[in-house]
């Protein structure tokens, strides 16, 4: 579509201006993580020093790197999870029958339950149910139940694009149900899962409203939050967050380059010209 | 029962949903008409949890704050998303180019969400980057002290927030659009206006309504950036429910939560209405 110079000019300023918005903070974030010894959480520097970060692997800072440990942990479990059962639905709902859009717009209900509101009913059906919260049973529940409409949209968008015939053709040829799935559909559908996968680990790994009420023992993101409230901020937590959001930016890049959503072109690997298209 | 066999698949990911999602949005609404006691509720029926809520100015007052809040981070969420997701679609032509630039729009919302709310506090800051900057240019003498623990704080950090729930379905409803539909226009003789007003809106509308009710639905159940950047008067609905349980307030914490779902429910269902008015048209 072609549009005037100035218009295509404008609209890139323009978007440039948003990463900026998007960025900027993390950015100046990141500057401050390097502050002198004797700086506080704002400009100006006071000399430049790794102390902040040193103070992140020091003693002191224990707490934080078990709850960073406990994070992991129920990031990959819900990641396992969130894959799984966005299949299962998308699979099931591959077909429309008779209440399918209900079950659609149930899993998206999920979206939209304010994160205060799922953690506070949580803990009020555990208290009824007379059972203690931990952070295994009532915070992967909650986790699961936020990543879940993510990566069930991610699912549904590859079910869309995914020719049935493929798997018709397997099935008149003899192949069993489990056969026809393993060696056809998932073959096909494998970015898909890994994209619901992403969306559990980077969801679980920074959810904080859902968590407050339900998770009695530390996360990364509660430890991050009682580190903002409690204490007055100090450039330590700049370090955290800056860390914390190299490891995203890390999966999200490995994620790209598996998947082959984005292809870098190594100067020294000659690329076959199929490899242009974008498969995603 | 080929069918059925097909769907059995459901039933796992809907139990979940049903502990983890239905049964506690229903137990909410249950405890909101039960009796607060020093060590959490009783199941005496009553209406006292909602006469407090209504009676109070306090509360009331917050209703509108939050509703406030929520409205214009969604308006300028709009203002900002649209031609963010109109370059995406329209002016960078090569497949390659548009993915990666989508994906660069869309990885801070895989970063942590509170550390993306403290990244604002040396930037709105008294001594912050922002007000470093307007008095070297000699804009302000001196610093602006409503940028940080402030409305408008939480609004900036709100639309940084949830702006690329916006964007997505936007750039997915303008990625829909036939080009040749709007080069035949163009043939045709319309202006770049009509264009804009007669077609690309038109079909953009889809989107526009998923991405308002997302930014609208959660900002309104907001409460970390409000408690870590709104200051000490700022308050939100999600902050009051997570007050009342710090008090072992449990009733009067689920009727505001209640209050909060029939006020989504209804905004949503105006919403659809709105599109659907919109789409007959």
């Amino acid at each position: 579509m072609v549009q005037k110079p100035w218009v295509r000019w404008a609209l890139g300023a323009f978007f440039v201006a948003f990463l900026i918005f998007l960025y900027g903070p993390l950015i100046v974030m990141f500057i401050l993580s390097f502050q002198g010894e004797q700086g506080g959480a704002t400009f100006p520097l006071q000399g430049i020093s790794l102390h902040w970060w040193k103070d992140l692997f020091s003693a002191r800072s224990a707490g934080i790197r078990e709850a960073a440990v406990r994070s992991l942990i129920m990031g990959g479990i819900t990641a396992a999870l969130t894959a799984v059962f966005s299949t299962m639905l998308a699979m099931a709902l591959r077909k429309k029958f008779r209440g399918s859009g209900a079950v659609f717009y149930a899993v998206v209900l999920a979206l939209m339950t304010p994160g205060i509101l799922l953690g506070l009913g949580v803990s009020l059906l555990w208290r009824l149910a007379g059972w203690q919260p931990y952070w295994l049973t009532t915070g992967l529940g909650v986790h699961v139940t936020w990543a879940l409409p993510f990566g069930f949209l991610v699912m549904v968008a590859v079910m869309n694009r995914f020719d049935k015939s493929v798997e018709e053709a397997a099935r008149d040829l003899g192949a069993s149900n489990a056969r026809t799935f393993l060696e056809v559909v998932l073959p096909l559908i494998w970015t898909g899962i890994f994209g619901a996968a992403l969306f559990g680990f980077t969801l679980s790994w920074n959810e904080f409203e859902r968590s407050v009420l339900v998770i009695p023992e530390a996360t990364l993101p509660l430890q991050i939050f009682a580190m903002a409230t409690v204490e007055i901020i100090r450039p330590s937590i700049y370090a955290l967050g800056t860390l914390t959001t190299l490891i995203t930016f890390v999966i999200v890049a490995v994620y790209c380059v598996a998947s082959g959503l984005i292809r870098p072109r190594f100067p020294w690997r000659r690329r076959s010209p199929s490899a242009d298209s974008a498969g995603s | 029962m080929k069918s059925l066999r097909d769907r059995i698949t459901l039933i796992p990911p809907l139990a979940w949903l049903t502990v983890f999602l239905f049964l506690p949005v229903a137990v909410i609404v249950l405890v909101s008409f039960w009796t607060p006691t020093f060590s959490g509720f009783e199941p005496t029926f009553t209406f006292s949890n909602y006469r407090l809520f209504f009676t109070t100015p306090t509360y009331v007052q917050m209703v509108w704050v939050t509703l406030f809040n929520a409205i214009v981070t969604t308006v300028v969420s709009l203002l900002i998303a649209y031609p963010v997701a109109y370059f995406l679609t329209f002016v960078v032509t090569d497949l390659r180019a548009k993915i990666a630039l989508f994906i660069l729009a869309l990885t801070p919302f895989w970063t942590s969400y509170l550390i993306r709310i403290i990244a604002w506090i040396p930037m709105l800051g008294r001594n912050g980057l922002l007000n470093m900057a307007l008095m070297k240019l000699g804009i302000i003498s001196e610093p602006l002290e409503f940028l940080l623990f402030s409305n408008v704080a939480v609004i900036i950090a709100m639309v940084q927030l949830y702006s690329l729930f916006m964007v997505a379905p936007i750039f997915y409803s303008l990625s829909g659009i036939d080009v040749s539909v709007v080069e035949a226009a163009r043939d045709l003789g319309a202006s770049s206006t009509q264009i804009f007003r007669e077609i690309i809106w038109p079909l953009s509308l889809p989107g526009v309504m998923i991405g308002t009710v997302f930014v609208f639905v959660l900002s309104m159940g907001e409460f970390s950036t409000v408690r870590l950047i709104g200051g000490g008067n700022a308050s939100s609905m999600g902050l009051a429910i997570q007050n009342f349980v710090n008090y072992i307030q449990f009733p009067p914490a689920a009727a505001v939560a209640s209050v909060l779902v029939v006020i989504l429910m209804i905004s949503v269902w105006i919403f659809f209405k709105l599109g659907n008015v919109r789409e007959d048209l």
